[in-house]
């Protein structure tokens, strides 16, 4: 789900979430320069090619 | 006899977006088209309610900075808004402050007035939807 910061006093306290309502028009929001988006989405892990114990570095 | 002074100092948004100090005036008609409901061996007009005929006026300044006017309006001509608000002050809605909601009204078009020497103005009716109160 999307999750939104308010960029503009017009629609609430500047840098809180925006709490979407069912009746808001988000991309109007959006386009207007209202609302943006937020950056900060928990990132996943990077995955690994190989697993760590998988390596080839042997030590012998 | 009237008792108490009331200073009109509304709250205004378009969806979420307040545009109440950019407002100066705002007319709300909350209608319903009367019908007329007579027949034979009627003595006199009667009627009944029609449909809802709803409008919400604007007079606003035409500022055109970030996030004011300008950006608010410019993409809602010829389309139907969700929700439209007011109500008589910034207090708390309630049975003494009641909150109004235009729901699907059209704005039809956005004539801004450019007068030499004084603030540039729209003034916008939104048009038709659904209107409710609520005070709570």
């Amino acid at each position: 789900m999307d999750r939104y910061i308010i960029s503009s006093v017009r629609v609430g306290e500047i840098g809180k979430p925006f709490m979407a309502q069912p009746s808001d028009d988000i991309e109007w929001l959006l386009a207007g320069g209202f609302i943006q988006r937020s950056d900060t989405h928990p990132s996943k892990s990077a995955k690994l090619s190989e697993k760590p114990d998988a390596t080839n570095n042997k030590k012998d | 006899m009237a008792t108490a002074t009331y200073l009109s100092n509304p709250v205004v948004s378009i969806g979420a977006v307040d545009l109440s100090d950019q407002c100066t005036s705002a007319t709300l008609s909350q209608k319903i088209t009367a019908l007329q409901a007579n027949a034979f061996g009627s003595t006199a007009i009667s009627y009944t309610a029609g449909l809802q005929d709803n409008s919400l006026s604007l007079d606003l300044y035409w500022s055109t900075a970030a996030t004011e006017t300008y950006a608010t309006l410019k993409a809602l001509v010829g389309t139907n808004i969700a929700t439209i608000t007011i109500k008589g002050s910034s207090a708390a809605t309630s049975a003494t402050n009641p909150l109004g909601t235009l729901s699907n009204s059209f704005l039809e078009e956005l004539p801004v007035a450019y007068t030499l020497g004084e603030l540039t103005t729209v003034s916008v009716t939104f048009m038709g939807g659904t209107f409710a109160w609520t005070e709570a």
